[in-house]
């Protein structure tokens, strides 16, 4: 079967500026991908290709397994490509009703009210049918967006950061109804997103994009046990982001944590030469306990069932966080490494 | 484009500006005129900035009925036409008791023309000035009243922050006051002050005909021009330094009881002078018997159709140029930005002048036919409908117009049920904008009416001129009375287009 999204070696410019170099990624029928990336990394500029609103410098886009661009002679247009899209601001026409909306993109005349009605229905805003998208709340509209986007029968789902300007209880209940719609109606979906929630909720497979690459493209769980950056390790949900003095000896590095010499078995290729480290690791990697590396606690805060307790260790700028079951004392403490479970990043900062 | 920006834009300003350079006239005379022309536009501009300033502070700034006001009546400042203003004021002060009074000596001389220049400046820096402070932080003066600065300190913060607003302000009363004509034409002449856009308009219409001394006065009215076009755009540049990408728009707040009601006064102040004594002028002279028959009959329907026609071409131009630019064609871009900056800077007075050189020969016969009006008409008002229209897009999010692409609404649909009916209001707007401005427009209808097609602000002025108040009155009502006619015709008709389809009951 042929995938339903493949782009191979695209590159975008705006502006006369490269902002997506050769990037190339698949998508399979009824697999949901996120596309994650900082601010300004290119993520909606690529989806804004893969939609036709802007043509590559280079590569092909296929959907369908037909070619739809290939950064020359072929340009199949947006409104020819077969699209469904879900918007940040949710980009409803605001002298439409919410029934016009949905009804207009709907191909088929006969009928058509009465299809849009039970799209609208099926999202529980059938109610809002009548009613002009100002008057709908920001969970209403994106609602109706999702109605939409399903109402012109995509062959390609794509959502710019959908649930980014809905508030914690709306984004939490529309994740889960939208990765039930993408399972159950296996549609193929591209998500744009930076928020771990996503990858967690949305993701088969989460694409990330940094400095103008693909940096990866995998699944989140495999994205966790082996991040490819920094970023990559911070949206996999791995805890710190702490900044170390490190260096090679043999195949291993040693990286300095507070007044301790901790040993990372096959460390010195990750470290790549630098002379300082980012170290992230798992929850339960780094914990108290009565005998190790010396530090001090500093505070601590509650957070999601867990205390999350900040220490201050010798020569590191930045305290670092290390769960725990029960508040912890306030002073001097010892700190327990998993060294194996670490991972290291060059910084050359 | 760039042919008809050339053929209707360059040539006939060139044709016109080297006159005095190929007929060898030196004769640097109408000093007087220019003179005077430049010190009541500085006169009425130290008026009219801080004034401006302040209302656009407290319209961008304050909530309530009174900041409702101040906005309607700067628009109806905006809107009414200079001469229709003066022609009102003219029938109040043309009584031989009040005529006699100091007032009346007063108003038939430069102070009359002061404050009428000062009323139909003020909304000119007003507009301006809101310009450029909507775009500015409200945080310093959140800030400062934060922090507990004390009144003068804060007052001064506020002063500095409304110092590119005013000096914006300025030097758009000084280029509006210097290129109005509508006054000059009606008070000036009857006041025998010599003005500058008179002078120009004298040495084309009287015989023998002076191209060359006009074009000398054109260089003087466009180099003020420059000179303080040049000024309003470093102010600008000045005021968006303290922009940045993190602004939150002032919040409107009910203002203090002493300072809503200082604003009323004003308020009430402008309304009187500028809209409601004239208008009211007119209206009890227009209702006066009918001294002799009607005057100038056809020139309201004229001028309408003039109106609406010249409206139609001068958007069709905006849109035009406004698809090149989304088109992305950078070179015909940077052409027509330069050329609308150009014409921005030249008035009509001047084009109009230009085209009488440009098109009364042989090889383009043009001058004295309605077409050439009707070009000068859109050259003049191109970018008035640009500004508007390009305000109008700006405004669009085009995530709506993705959305229907990708959704994949066809062509059509896109076009009439999307763009079409979320650009109706705003162009609508921009159309009766327009429409009223050619309707009602002066100079170049003066230099270029065709024989026996009088353009209404033409035969206004004509019947002032004549002192025949009452006529003029009655055409300048039933014009206005035209024009409400067609918005409101229009508005039905945007309204029943634009609304969104009732659900009918399952």
């Amino acid at each position: 079967m042929s995938a339903a999204l493949a782009i191979d070696g695209v590159a975008v410019q705006r502006g006369g500026r490269l902002v997506v170099e050769e990037a190339s990624l698949g998508l399979a029928p009824g697999e949901c991908v996120v596309l994650a990336g900082e601010s300004g990394s290119g993520k909606t500029s690529l989806l804004r290709v893969i939609g036709g609103l802007d043509r590559p410098a280079r590569g092909t886009i296929r959907i369908g397994g037909a070619v739809v661009d290939d950064a020359a002679a072929t340009f199949i247009r947006p409104e020819s490509r077969g699209l469904g899209m879900v918007f940040q601001d949710f980009a409803l026409w605001p002298h439409l009703s919410v029934l016009e909306n949905v009804a207009v993109v709907i191909r088929d005349r006969a009928g058509r009210d009465r299809k849009a009605l039970a799209l609208l229905d099926r999202f529980g805003v059938a109610s809002c049918a009548g009613r002009l998208p100002a008057t709908l709340s920001g969970g209403q509209q994106q609602r109706v967006g999702l109605a939409r986007a399903l109402a012109a029968a995509p062959r390609l789902l794509m959502l710019d950061e959908p649930f980014s300007s809905l508030d914690v209880e709306t984004r939490e209940t529309l994740r889960t109804e939208l990765r039930a719609l993408i399972v159950e109606s296996g549609l193929s979906a591209l998500c744009i997103s930076h928020d771990p929630a996503d990858i967690a909720r949305l993701a088969d497979r989460v694409a990330v994009l940094e400095d103008r690459r693909l940096t990866a493209c995998t699944t989140p769980d495999a994205m966790f046990a082996r991040p490819a950056t920094p970023y990559a390790a911070r949206l996999a949900g791995l805890c710190g982001g702490v900044r170390v003095p490190a260096r090679g000896e043999g195949s291993d590095a040693a990286i300095a944590l507070g007044s301790a010499q901790l040993a990372i078995p096959g460390g010195a290729a990750r470290l790549a030469g630098a002379a300082q480290a980012l170290l992230f690791w798992p929850r339960g990697a780094l914990s108290l306990a009565a005998e190790g590396v010396p530090a001090t606690c500093i505070g601590a805060h509650f957070e999601a069932g867990h205390w999350q307790a900040l220490l201050r260790l010798d020569g590191l700028a930045t305290p670092v966080p290390v769960q725990c079951a029960a508040p912890p004392p306030r002073g001097a403490v010892a700190l327990r490494v998993a060294a194996d479970r670490l991972h290291l990043f060059p910084f050359s900062g | 484009m760039a042919g008809l920006i050339a053929t209707f834009f360059v040539y006939p300003l060139l044709r016109l500006l080297v006159m005095p350079f190929l007929s060898g006239h030196g004769a640097a005379g109408d000093w007087p005129a220019f003179a005077v022309s430049l010190l009541l536009s500085v006169g009425t501009a130290i008026v009219a900035a801080p004034l401006g300033a302040l209302f656009a502070l407290f319209t961008t700034t304050a909530a309530g009925p009174v900041a409702r006001a101040a906005t309607l009546t700067l628009w109806g400042l905006f809107l009414t036409p200079s001469y229709m203003l003066t022609t009102g004021w003219m029938i109040i002060f043309s009584g031989h008791a009040l005529r006699a009074t100091l007032a009346g000596q007063a108003f038939f001389g430069v102070g009359g023309l002061l404050m009428l220049y000062v009323v139909k400046a003020l909304p000119f820096s007003a507009l301006v000035a809101r310009a450029t402070l909507a775009a500015a932080d409200s945080a310093p003066a959140e800030a400062a009243a934060i922090h507990g600065v004390p009144f003068i300190p804060r007052v001064r913060i506020g002063l500095r922050l409304l110092a590119p607003a005013m000096a914006v302000g300025f030097a758009i009363a000084v280029i509006e006051t210097m290129q109005e004509f509508g006054i000059p034409a009606t008070l000036g002449v009857t006041s025998h002050v010599p003005i500058l856009t008179y002078a120009i308009y004298q040495h084309l219409a009287e015989t023998p005909t002076d191209f060359a001394g006009a074009s000398i006065l054109c260089w003087r009215l466009i180099a003020v021009a420059a000179v303080f076009g040049g000024l309003a755009m470093a102010c600008r540049r000045q005021g968006a330094a303290i922009q940045h990408g993190r602004m939150r728009p002032p919040a409107r707040q009910r203002p203090a009881r002493r300072r809503e009601l200082a604003f009323a006064a004003l308020t009430c102040l402008f309304a009187l002078v500028g809209i409601v004594i004239p208008v009211a002028a007119l209206f009890v002279r227009a209702l006066q018997p009918l001294t002799a028959s009607m005057p100038h009959p056809g020139a309201v329907l004229r001028s309408l159709g003039f109106g609406m026609v010249g409206a139609t071409m001068s958007l069709g131009v905006a849109v035009l140029i406004l698809r090149l630019r989304a088109a992305g064609a950078r070179r015909m871009t940077a052409v027509l930005d330069v050329a609308l900056v150009a014409n921005m800077a030249v008035p009509g007075l001047v084009l109009a002048a230009s085209y009488i050189v440009a098109f009364n020969n042989d090889l383009l016969p043009l001058y004295g036919t309605r077409l050439l009006l009707l070009i000068g008409y859109t050259a003049g008002m191109a970018p008035l409908a640009l500004r508007m229209m390009q305000g109008a897009l700006d405004d669009l999010d085009p995530n709506l117009v993705a959305a229907a692409r990708l959704h994949g609404l066809p062509r059509l649909t896109r076009l009439v049920d999307i763009e079409g009916m979320l650009l109706i209001r705003p162009f609508t707007y921009a159309y009766l904008l327009v429409a009223a401005a050619i309707m009602f427009e002066l100079p170049v209808s003066e230099l270029l009416y065709p024989p026996g097609a009088t353009p209404l602000g033409v035969a206004i002025v004509t019947l002032d001129q004549m002192s025949d108040y009452a006529a003029s009155a009655r055409l300048a009502l039933f014009g206005l009375g035209a024009m409400a006619g067609l918005a409101l015709l229009l508005a039905a008709g945007v309204a029943l287009l634009a609304a969104p389809r009732r659900l009918r009951p399952a």
